[in-house]
């Protein structure tokens, strides 16, 4: 089976002070002295596709697991890192540089659907939000463009006794529901705690990494050409920073225990009473 | 310009979701020609109604045969979009909406935007304010095209009341529905009950500042005495120290609870809109310049397991204190 894990790297925004936060005349924020990592929820999906591949290949089903993002250059390290712990194919979708893809959940997802129609993967999973963006769109809109059912907030997917079916557990409203789907499907993870971290690859997966080749194509290749890439569902206005923060009370103290009892005797007693 | 309201009435969290919704219409409303409510309901017709902030044009009662489904959902509001088209439609917060309000927008050619916090109307075009960035910036859009939908953002919670509506025009509409044929097989499992964290008035957060499971029970059992509902961030949730339930910021819970105490969080923007609208916040962090002060009103620079634990005695002994001189006054009345 061919399986497609769609993924982001986003800036860690946790290294951000409140104070980091401009942007330019053209309302871009310049990240690029920040850390990058993979946005949490896409770290879960590429987690569990892992796992699911060791199952399906346990009955004999040969499985191609590729992981695809839409990104610059600087997105090739962690593709390099995916086909270490386990990617047989690691491709990046490039855009031109110029345009502005953070608020176009379409325009990716049309990207990644055309890519998944080419190259015939039966499960496409990704991860639900993140990113400067936040649009938390794109995982369904790749569903719509493949006319392929979705389940969202997805917290785990195993085999199914039928090989054309998955087992596929999600969220919703005040249940886990466990649903047995025929693919192909669209699945957007949500909070996953059976995989929430992407593994770590040993040196030597490292290094044999190091020799295979990633896959680049460029959007033009996809069949999209710069103009199909504007933005033409909604126009950015303007950005606005957080209100000044409060001007927060340092309440000094030897030990901790000076410091409890005037968090209480100046501010807990009358509110805790 | 014509608005529909579209929810789902056999959902837990109807209340809290017209709540939100409340909060946009109460900003916009005037620039609506009408305003009608779309409730979905599975088996029983309802006949009560969440309070609306605005008046109310019509109510459609659309039955839904398969409601863990949104391709259902989908089908009847295309439907329901080709008999009585709607230039803006208001989804709630949950995944659901966000699910309805993208595909709808997409089988439709119209405009789409989640966690919307405020919309207004501005030369017949729809303008919206929505975070970005992670919870670090806010940004102003146009929506280009109509119909627009719209999922509204999570708000601290403050469920409407249902009331009996005395209503003139409210129909109800049963379709015929294919049925999803990629379902093979469905089992529902129930989350545990509420936990009452959403609606508390003392809560203490707890961040991977607490370093490991142990710690984390240990605060846990302060959060009991001192009569705190407990919740946590992520990272600790996914290290399973804490349950998922527990969970507080963008992706959990909204909480605004009159005493919050945030304990070895960092204060991404992320985790902080979780709390920033607490009445008053206490925030404990090793390292002075953590996030977190900034939307702190108090700020205890120290370790978090040390501070809590002290906290806990003082909090003991002076409940000790007003017991007995509380007993002490009982004894005089005897
Ligand atoms: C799309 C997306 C959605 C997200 N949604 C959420 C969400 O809803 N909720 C959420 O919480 N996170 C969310 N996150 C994760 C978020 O970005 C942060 O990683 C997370 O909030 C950090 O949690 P933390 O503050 O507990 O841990 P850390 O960032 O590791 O902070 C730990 C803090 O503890 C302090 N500390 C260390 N030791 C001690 C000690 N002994 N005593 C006192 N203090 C100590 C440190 O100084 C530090 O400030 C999301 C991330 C993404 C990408």
């Amino acid at each position: 089976m061919k399986i497609a894990v769609c993924f982001k790297i986003i800036a860690d925004y946790d290294r951000l002070s409140g104070k980091d936060w401009e942007w330019d005349e053209c309302r871009f924020v310049d990240m690029s002295f920040v850390r990058r990592v993979f946005n949490c929820f896409d770290e879960s999906a590429l987690e569990t596709v892992l796992k699911l591949s060791r199952q399906l290949e346990n009955v004999s089903d040969t499985v191609e697991l590729t992981a695809l993002t839409v990104d610059d250059e600087q997105g090739d390290l962690f593709l390099k890192h995916l086909m270490a712990v386990g990617y047989d194919h690691a491709v990046r979708i490039c855009c031109n540089n110029r345009l502005d893809l953070r608020f176009n959940p379409l325009v990716i997802s049309h990207l990644i659907s055309r890519y998944i129609k080419q190259e015939g993967q039966k499960l496409v999973v990704l991860g639900m939000q993140g990113g400067e963006g936040d649009n938390g769109q794109t995982g369904f809109l790749v569903a719509e463009q493949l006319g392929w059912p979705c389940i969202r907030e997805v917290i785990d997917v195993v085999r199914a006794e039928s090989p054309d079916c998955l087992k596929v557990f999600s969220r919703i409203d005040g249940a886990i529901l466990k649903q047995t789907i025929k693919l192909p499907m669209v699945l957007i993870m949500g909070h996953s705690l059976n995989s929430p971290y992407l593994r770590v690859p040993t040196l030597r997966q490292k290094l044999n990494a190091k020799k295979k080749q990633l896959t680049i194509v460029s959007n033009i290749e996809l069949g999209l050409d710069n103009d199909a890439l504007l933005n033409k569902d909604k126009t950015l206005m303007d950005l606005y920073g957080q209100k000044p923060g409060k001007s927060c009370v340092f309440l000094e103290g030897k030990t901790a225990q000076e410091q409890a009892q005037r968090l209480y005797d100046q501010y807990l007693k009358e509110r805790l009473s | 310009m014509k608005a529909a309201l579209v929810l789902s009435f056999d959902t837990t969290s109807l209340q809290q979701q017209v709540h939100e919704i409340n909060l946009m219409l109460n900003n916009i409303s005037t620039g609506f020609s009408s305003v009608e409510l779309w409730l979905f309901y599975k088996d029983r017709k309802p006949e009560f109604f969440p309070e609306i902030s605005c008046p109310l044009s019509d109510i459609k009662l659309i039955k839904v045969d398969n409601a863990h489904s949104p391709e259902s959902y989908l089908q009847l509001l295309v439907h329901l979009m080709g008999q009585y088209p709607i230039d803006l439609l208001m989804f709630s917060s949950d995944g659901s909406g966000e699910e309805l309000a993208t595909r709808l927008a997409y089988r439709l050619n119209g405009s789409s935007c989640l966690k919307v916090e405020d919309c207004s109307l501005t030369s017949a075009k729809l303008e919206i304010i929505k975070p970005v960035y992670g919870n670090n910036l806010t940004a102003r859009f146009v929506l280009e095209s109509s119909p627009y939908c719209l999922s509204v953002a999570k708000q601290p919670c403050s469920p409407v009341k249902m009331t009996q509506m005395e209503f003139l025009k409210m129909e109800t509409i049963t379709l015929d529905q294919t049925q999803p044929w990629w379902v093979k097989e469905t089992l529902t499992i129930l989350d545990p009950p509420k936990t009452g964290l959403s609606d508390a008035d003392l809560v203490l957060v707890v961040g991977q500042g607490a370093k490991n499971k142990e710690t984390v029970d240990i605060l846990k059992g302060i959060a009991n005495t001192i009569g705190a509902q407990f919740g946590a961030s992520r990272p600790v949730v996914m290290n399973a120290w804490a349950d998922m339930n527990r969970l507080i910021g963008a992706s959990g819970l909204i909480i605004s609870p009159k005493l919050c105490i945030a304990a070895g969080v960092s204060g991404t923007g992320v985790f902080s809109v979780g709390i920033k609208s607490s009445g008053f916040i206490v925030a404990i962090n090793i390292d002075s310049k953590a996030r977190i002060f900034q939307i702190a009103d108090v700020g205890i620079v120290g370790d978090v397991q040390a501070v809590l634990s002290e906290l806990e005695k003082v909090i003991l002994v002076e409940k000790d204190k007003k017991d007995s001189s509380h007993g002490f006054i009982e004894d005089r009345t005897q």
